[in-house]
C-alpha cells in the first residue's frame, strides 16, 4: 500500500477544491433511483441527485452496487500526500538562483548605462526586486499547501498550482517513462524532481524527498508493466 | 494484441538505385559552400569535378550500406557511413504508414515511405526515401502480415501471393473504385467538395498575404511580364484594382495548391486498416491502423459552418501538430452527413448513448468573464487611437459578449462506458471529439478559488498524439465525474 511509499503525513482537504458538492454519490441510490429530472437542470442542481441520474444511466456497470468504483487514488483525504515541508526553503533557493540572470544585467545596467536620472534607473531595479522578493518569500509555503499526490495501482493523482490549481490524473498503464533530477541545491536539501512522461504529455513532482522519490519510481515501474495500447 | 511473428517477412533489402541521384543531390546541397568558394574563388575545374566525384562515391557507400528488412516482428534499417545505426521499429508500435510520391519521384516511379510512431510527435520514425512500387508493396504487406496473429503457425510468413493481389487491388483503389475482396470505399472528395474546402481553408488567405507583402515590399524582384502587367495596366486603375488582381491571384493560387493536396481524395477502409490516397501530381497514400485510432475529431471553422460543412481528422499516437495530411481524416463532409461517414469509416468507435449535455445557465455565466475582460482590455486602447479610429473602442466589447454567448450555448459533453465527447468553441473553430473512454493518456481538473466558490471547474483531456480537447468551464461535479472516469480502463 501507499503506506509503503512514504511516511508523510498526509494532506486534508485542500483549497481550491470542493468537498461535499465533489462527492459523487454512490450510484443506484435511493435519491438518484427517483431523480427524474431533465438533463440540464439534473447538472444545475449541482451535486448528488442530478449526478446519480448521470452515473447510473451512463455507468451501469458502476450501478451494479459495487462500492463506489468512480473514485480515483486523491479522493481518498487519507491517500494524499504532501511534500516534505523543507522544500519550501528548496523552492526559495531555486527561485533566488533562477531569477539572478534577470537582476544581476538589471543592477550592472543601472551601474553603466547613462539613462535618465540615477533615481529612475534604480527605481525600476527596487520594484524588480521588491517583486522577486515578494514571490520567493509568500509563493512557496501557498504552493506547498496546494500540493498533494495520490498513487494507487491504477493512476497516479497529482494536484498542483498556486491560485489556480489543476488536479492532473496519469492513467498508470499510459505512463511511458520516469526521469528523476536534482541538481545541487536540490541534493542540499536531499530532495528530487520527479517527471512522469506520458505519449500526451508529461506532469512533474518537484520537491519530492529523495528516499520517497526512489520508491514511487520503482513502485510506478512494477505497476505500469503492462500490455502497451498507445 | 497479436504476439509479432519472428520470422524473416522481408530479407535485408536496399533502395532503389535512383536513390544515387537523390543522395548525390543532398550531398553536393550540403556541399554548396565549398562549391561556391571552389567555382567562384579560381579553383582549377578539377578541384570542382573532384567534389562532385567525392559527392557521387558518398551517396553510392550510403546507398550500400542503407538496407532495410523486416524480421523478429520488427523493421530494421541499418544506414550510416562512419556511425552505424540501425533503427527497430517493432511492428506492434507502428501507428500509420505513408507513401507519398512527390511529381519527380513519380515520372521515375519510385516511392517515399514515411513510419510513424509514438513518441515521435514531430517526424517519421523511420523514412525510406526511394523504393519502386513493387518494393514497396512488399514492405508494407510484409509490415502489415508481421503483426498478423495467423502467421504464428506459419514459421516463415513472406508476403503471400493474397496479401500482394489486395496492395494491387487497394493501388487500383486510389486510382478508380474498389471492387471486391475487403475493400469498401467510403467517400471521394469530388472536384466541386476539393474547391469548397481550398476556398474555406487557410490557405487562400496565407497566400493572399504573402502576395500583397512580395507587391508592396519586394515588387522589383518579380519576372519582368508580372510586375510589367501590374506597373502598365493595374496600377493605373488605382489601389483597389491592384488588391483585386491580388486576390484573384492568391485565389488561384489557392485552387491549385489545394487541387495538388487534395485532388481525388479517398477514403477506404481494408480489413482493420483505413487508408487514403489525394493528389494531383505528387501522390500520398496513407495507411492507419483502426486500433490505433483514439479519438475523432470533428472541425467546423467559420466559412465551413455557415455553408454546413466540416473536416474530419484523426487522433492517432505519434501524428500530433505538425502533421496536418496525415491527421485527416476527411478533408470536407457535409455536417449533416459526418456521423454516417464516420459511422461507415469506423464501425468500432463507440458513439454517445444520449444526446450530448448542455451547461446550466449558472455555468453560462461564466463565459462572458474571459471574452469581455479581452474586450474591455482592447477598448481602453481603443481609446487612444487618433481621431475617428476611436470610433473602432465600440467593436471589441459587442464582439466579445457574442463569443462568450457562442462558448456557453455550444459547449457539451458526455461520457458513459465507452465513450466520451467533447465540444467546445475556441475563436472561429467548433470542435467536437469524440473519443474511447479509455483512449485518453492524461486528464486535467482546473479550479481557481473564484471557481471553486461558483462550484464551477475546468476539464482537460490528452491523446498520444498531444493534442487534447477540453472544456473551461462547467459544473464542478460534472468535471470530477469526466475526471474520474476517462482514461481509466473499460471493463
Amino acid at each position: 500500500m501507499l503506506s509503503n511509499v512514504t511516511s508523510r503525513p498526509s494532506a486534508g482537504q485542500t483549497p481550491g477544491v470542493p468537498s461535499g458538492g465533489l462527492g459523487l454519490p454512490r450510484p443506484g441510490s435511493a435519491a438518484g433511483a427517483a431523480e427524474e429530472a431533465e438533463p440540464s437542470s439534473a447538472t444545475a442542481a449541482r451535486g448528488a441527485e442530478g449526478q446519480t441520474d448521470l452515473v447510473a444511466s451512463a455507468f451501469p456497470s458502476a450501478a451494479a452496487g459495487e462500492p463506489d468504483p468512480l473514485l480515483i487514488a486523491g479522493d481518498l483525504p487519507t491517500e494524499r500526500h504532501r511534500l516534505p515541508a523543507r522544500v519550501t526553503r528548496y523552492w526559495r533557493w531555486r527561485a533566488v538562483y533562477s531569477s539572478l540572470p534577470v537582476l544581476v544585467p538589471l543592477i550592472i545596467g543601472a551601474m553603466v548605462l547613462p539613462w535618465g536620472p540615477w533615481w529612475v534607473r534604480w527605481g525600476i531595479v527596487g520594484v524588480f526586486v521588491a517583486v522577486i522578493a515578494a514571490c520567493i518569500i509568500l509563493l512557496p509555503p501557498i504552493r506547498y499547501r496546494v500540493f498533494w499526490y495520490a498513487v494507487s495501482s491504477t493512476e497516479v493523482d497529482i494536484q498542483n498550482g498556486i491560485i489556480f490549481t489543476k488536479r492532473n490524473v496519469v492513467p498508470m498503464r499510459r505512463v511511458q517513462t520516469l526521469l528523476t533530477e536534482r541538481g545541487p541545491i536540490a541534493d542540499h536539501y536531499r530532495l528530487t524532481n520527479l517527471k512522469i512522461r506520458t505519449a500526451a504529455g508529461s506532469v512533474r513532482l518537484s520537491g519530492l524527498d529523495r528516499a520517497e522519490a526512489d520508491e514511487l519510481c520503482d513502485r510506478i515501474s512494477r505497476l505500469t508493466d503492462l500490455a502497451d495500447d498507445v | 494484441m497479436s504476439e509479432p511473428s519472428l520470422g524473416v517477412a522481408l530479407t535485408q533489402t536496399r533502395l532503389h538505385p535512383i536513390y544515387l541521384i537523390i543522395g548525390t543531390a543532398k550531398t553536393l546541397r550540403q556541399a554548396i559552400p565549398f562549391l561556391v568558394v571552389t567555382i567562384f574563388g579560381g579553383a582549377p575545374w578539377w578541384v570542382s569535378v573532384a567534389l562532385f566525384a567525392l559527392a557521387m562515391v558518398i551517396a553510392i557507400a550510403q546507398w550500400l550500406v542503407k538496407k532495410y528488412s523486416v524480421v523478429g516482428g520488427a523493421l530494421l534499417l541499418r544506414s550510416g557511413l562512419v556511425n552505424r545505426s540501425v533503427q527497430v521499429v517493432p511492428i506492434s508500435r507502428i501507428t500509420a504508414v505513408t507513401a507519398s510520391q512527390s511529381l519527380t519521384q513519380r515520372l521515375v516511379g519510385v516511392w517515399e515511405l514515411n513510419v510513424q510512431s509514438p513518441g515521435d510527435r514531430l517526424g517519421s520514425a523511420v523514412t525510406l526515401e526511394c523504393l519502386s512500387g513493387r518494393r514497396l508493396d512488399e514492405l508494407r504487406a510484409a509490415l502489415e502480415s508481421g503483426d498478423r496473429a495467423t502467421l504464428l503457425a506459419n514459421p516463415e510468413p513472406g508476403p503471400g501471393p493474397s496479401t500482394i493481389q489486395r496492395y494491387w487491388a487497394w493501388r487500383r483503389t486510389s486510382m478508380a473504385s474498389a471492387s471486391g475482396n475487403n475493400l469498401q470505399v467510403i467517400a471521394v472528395l469530388t472536384t466541386a467538395e476539393m474547391l469548397i474546402a481550398t476556398a474555406t481553408g487557410s490557405s487562400i488567405s496565407l497566400i493572399l498575404l504573402l502576395v500583397v507583402v512580395v507587391w508592396f515590399q519586394f515588387s522589383e524582384y518579380l519576372p519582368i511580364r508580372a510586375s510589367e502587367f501590374m506597373n502598365d495596366i493595374v496600377a493605373p486603375q488605382g489601389v483597389v484594382a491592384v488588391l483585386v488582381t491580388l486576390v484573384v491571384v492568391a485565389i488561384a493560387a489557392g485552387v491549385v495548391v489545394g487541387a495538388l493536396r487534395l485532388n481525388r481524395f479517398t477514403l477506404v477502409r481494408d480489413g482493420d486498416v483505413l487508408r487514403s490516397s489525394r493528389g494531383l501530381l505528387g501522390k500520398q497514400a496513407a495507411t492507419i491502423a483502426i486500433s490505433r485510432i483514439q479519438a475523432v475529431r470533428i472541425v467546423e471553422g467559420f466559412s465551413r459552418m455557415l455553408l454546413g460543412y466540416c473536416s474530419l481528422q484523426v487522433e492517432v499516437a505519434g501524428i500530433g501538430r505538425a502533421n496536418v495530411n496525415q491527421r485527416m481524416l476527411f478533408p470536407l463532409a457535409r455536417t449533416d452527413r459526418a456521423e454516417s461517414l464516420i459511422r461507415r469509416a469506423l464501425p468500432e468507435l463507440p458513439w454517445p448513448s444520449q444526446p450530448l449535455r448542455a451547461l446550466p445557465a449558472r455555468v453560462r455565466r461564466r463565459y462572458l468573464t474571459l471574452p469581455l475582460g479581452y474586450a474591455t482590455g482592447f477598448t481602453v486602447l481603443m481609446l487612444f487611437l487618433p481621431g475617428w479610429w476611436k470610433l473602432m473602442a465600440a467593436i471589441p466589447l459587442p464582439l466579445g459578449y457574442v463569443l462568450g454567448v457562442a462558448r456557453a450555448r455550444e459547449a457539451r459533453w458526455w461520457v458513459d462506458d465507452q465513450s466520451v465527447v467533447l465540444r467546445w468553441r475556441r475563436l472561429l473553430n467548433r470542435s467536437t471529439v469524440i473519443g474511447y473512454r479509455g483512449g485518453v493518456h492524461l486528464t486535467e481538473l482546473s479550479s481557481s478559488p473564484s471557481k471553486a466558490r461558483a462550484g464551477v471547474a475546468g476539464f482537460k483531456m490528452r491523446f498520444s498524439s498531444g493534442r487534447g480537447a477540453g472544456i473551461r468551464y462547467m459544473v464542478d461535479s460534472d468535471a470530477l465525474l469526466l475526471l474520474r472516469t476517462v482514461g481509466r480502463a473499460v471493463v
